[in-house]
């Protein structure tokens, strides 16, 4: 998957929260008629754009990190602290997308549904689930090509 | 195992990660997911895992950061920058170090859209930096203008650092931006007072001026009614109760979008990218703040924190002393760590000592925005300056820093003063509850 898509996945899903909450405040307003499921909904909508979001960040190796030590490290040492890091990335992001996995899971067991119109939360939430798998897709491919290339 | 020990462990490690360069978000669930294996057992630590992840990816009320997020890639992307900045200098331009003056205004009314520091810096970097330059304001003068002018983000109200901080400790977010406007326009004024005071001492600083004309000030006026209306919605309509902060900032967004459509200054390529922006920076604080979450339940379930309260409660030390000491901590931290960082790291920690002091979480918030905004503009690792190398590769490092030494006095004052009085931070909460 490009990183175009996972941008515009992440991208779009956001820019429609934030048209759902401003037609939610506006309607609520003008014609006092709040849109059903609003809340369900944005939490979907965050959902879709943190887990893409988090996909995206993953695949450009682009994450918060603190450079203080790394600055003042010779290329060995740099290549063993890069190890460490896509180790831990890629055992947590494993761990992450089995949890989501499970989670998703639990809703169609309990079958939860949003408020309004009853619609199943499993099946909203589905397409979070490539995003969780995707990380660690990514470091793993990461890792083969750092393997690969020396 | 005592209780200090325990916490003198888990930071050790967790510092040990950071240095190791594993990213922040990470390192923080590794060291409370441990914490809480050891506590409670490994099933229970994978159940609080998963909850941090659902609870920060799908809990409506961590909308707001993404929402400020996007308004701020908008206001980048739909070029207010330049406006803010040509209204500003016909206002300001005739005056000692008028452009420079301008350019803090701009840098004002462009943190007051934006809430992000390094963005307001990058952006404004781009604008007023080459306008200074051109104009023949020296190089470090100029740069040390726009880094400090850019910290203004993460004060002046929207702010998403003080939305994180709002969200961590569950305090009210309309309540803390009321609290940061005084203490924001003060920072503005002081900051400006600093370079009227520079241009004068020094008139090499600012060599030329431009002429006034109140026509042509108050057309450029009009020219940025938008902006200023959309800003005043947004902020006013969180200090007046109409929406929550989540649906100011919606509005924002929406707003900034309708009016860049309309102007046409935002096209499909600006949008794809102000939106790739926002997901990308999403996903990086997301999973800080996925960290910041398990990190706080190891701390809660260990009892460190409440210990360490408790502990802190029954010291014989003036409770201001204690302040002091975690306000000159945060400005070590601050230098050397990313803002966001800071305040995920540290206030799980320090927000409890801080109530059981009897301090307001309100205007210790304050505080720490402000000294977090220090460490910007402070070496080693002042980012503004850095980002502000980015934007133009021949600005001299130790020169800016230099330069910037009379911004940080002034913010220095600021902090102290604020810390002397805290009407300043409290007195428009208390009015607007």
């Amino acid at each position: 998957m490009s990183e175009s898509t996972l941008q515009k996945i992440a991208g779009y899903a956001l820019l429609l929260l934030a048209l759902l909450v401003f037609g939610s405040a506006l309607l609520r307003y003008v014609f006092n008629w709040p849109i059903p499921d609003t809340l369900d909904f944005s939490r979907v909508l965050l959902g879709l754009s943190v887990f893409w979001g988090i996909a995206l960040a993953a695949s450009r190796s682009d994450q918060i990190q603190v450079d203080l030590l790394w600055d003042h490290l010779g290329p060995q040492a740099r290549r063993l602290v890069l190890l460490l890091n896509q180790v831990l990335l890629l055992a947590f992001f494993l761990l992450f997308g089995v949890l989501v996995l499970e989670h998703v899971y639990h809703l169609y067991l309990t079958g939860k549904q949003t408020v309004d119109y009853r619609v199943p939360l499993w099946i909203l939430y589905l397409p979070v689930l490539p995003a969780a798998c995707l990380p660690a897709v990514l470091v793993a491919r990461s890792m083969f090509k750092h393997r690969q290339g020396g | 195992m005592p209780v200090m020990i325990e916490l003198l462990m888990a930071m050790s490690i967790l510092i040990a990660l950071l240095l190791l360069r594993v990213p922040v978000g990470l390192s923080m669930i590794l060291v409370g997911f441990c914490g809480f294996a050891l506590e409670a057992g490994l099933w229970p630590a994978l159940a609080v895992v998963q909850q941090a992840i659902f609870h920060a990816a799908t809990d409506e009320v961590f909308s707001v950061i993404p929402l400020f997020i996007l308004m701020g890639a908008l206001a980048f992307s739909s070029g207010i920058s330049d406006d803010l900045f040509d209204a500003s200098n016909a206002w300001f331009g005739q005056m000692r170090g008028g452009l420079a003056l301008s350019s803090m205004a701009a840098c004002g009314g462009f943190a007051a859209i934006c809430g992000s520091s390094v963005a307001s810096a990058a952006t404004m970097g781009k604008v007023a930096l080459p306008a200074m330059r051109e104009r023949g304001y020296p190089a470090d003068f100029s740069g040390a203008i726009i880094a400090a002018g850019g910290t203004l983000g993460v004060l002046i109200p929207p702010s998403v650092v003080l939305a994180l901080y709002g969200i961590l400790v569950e305090a009210d977010i309309a309540q803390l931006f009321a609290a940061a406007f005084l203490p924001g326009l003060l920072a503005l004024l002081g900051y400006m007072a600093v370079i009227y005071w520079m241009s004068i001492r020094d008139p090499r600083l600012a060599p030329s001026q431009s002429r006034f004309s109140l026509s042509a000030a108050l057309r450029k006026l009009v020219s940025i009614w938008p902006t200023l209306a959309l800003f005043l919605l947004v902020v006013g309509g969180i200090y007046a109760g109409w929406f929550t902060p989540t649906e100011a900032a919606a509005v924002g967004a929406i707003g900034l979008l309708g009016l860049g459509l309309i102007t046409r200054k935002l096209n499909s390529e600006r949008i794809n990218s102000a939106l790739a922006e926002t997901a990308l920076t999403t996903g990086k604080i997301f999973l800080i703040i996925i960290g910041a979450v398990v990190f706080s339940r190891y701390l809660a379930v260990s009892e460190v924190t409440s210990n360490l309260a408790n502990a802190v409660s029954v010291m014989t030390v003036a409770p201001i002393f204690i302040l002091i000491f975690i306000l000159l901590f945060y400005l070590l931290m601050g230098a050397f760590l990313d803002a966001l960082a800071v305040i995920v790291l540290t206030v799980p920690v320090v927000h409890p000592i801080i109530v059981e002091l009897g301090y307001s979480e309100i205007w210790f918030g304050i505080l720490l925005v402000i000294v977090i905004e220090l460490g910007l503009i402070t070496p080693p690792y002042g980012m503004n300056v850095f980002v502000l190398r980015g934007v133009s590769d021949d600005l001299p490092l130790i020169g800016v820093f230099k330069r910037l030494i009379p911004f940080i006095a002034m913010d220095l004052f600021r902090l102290a003063l604020i810390v002397a009085i805290p009407w300043l931070a409290l007195a428009l909460p208390e009015m607007l509850a």
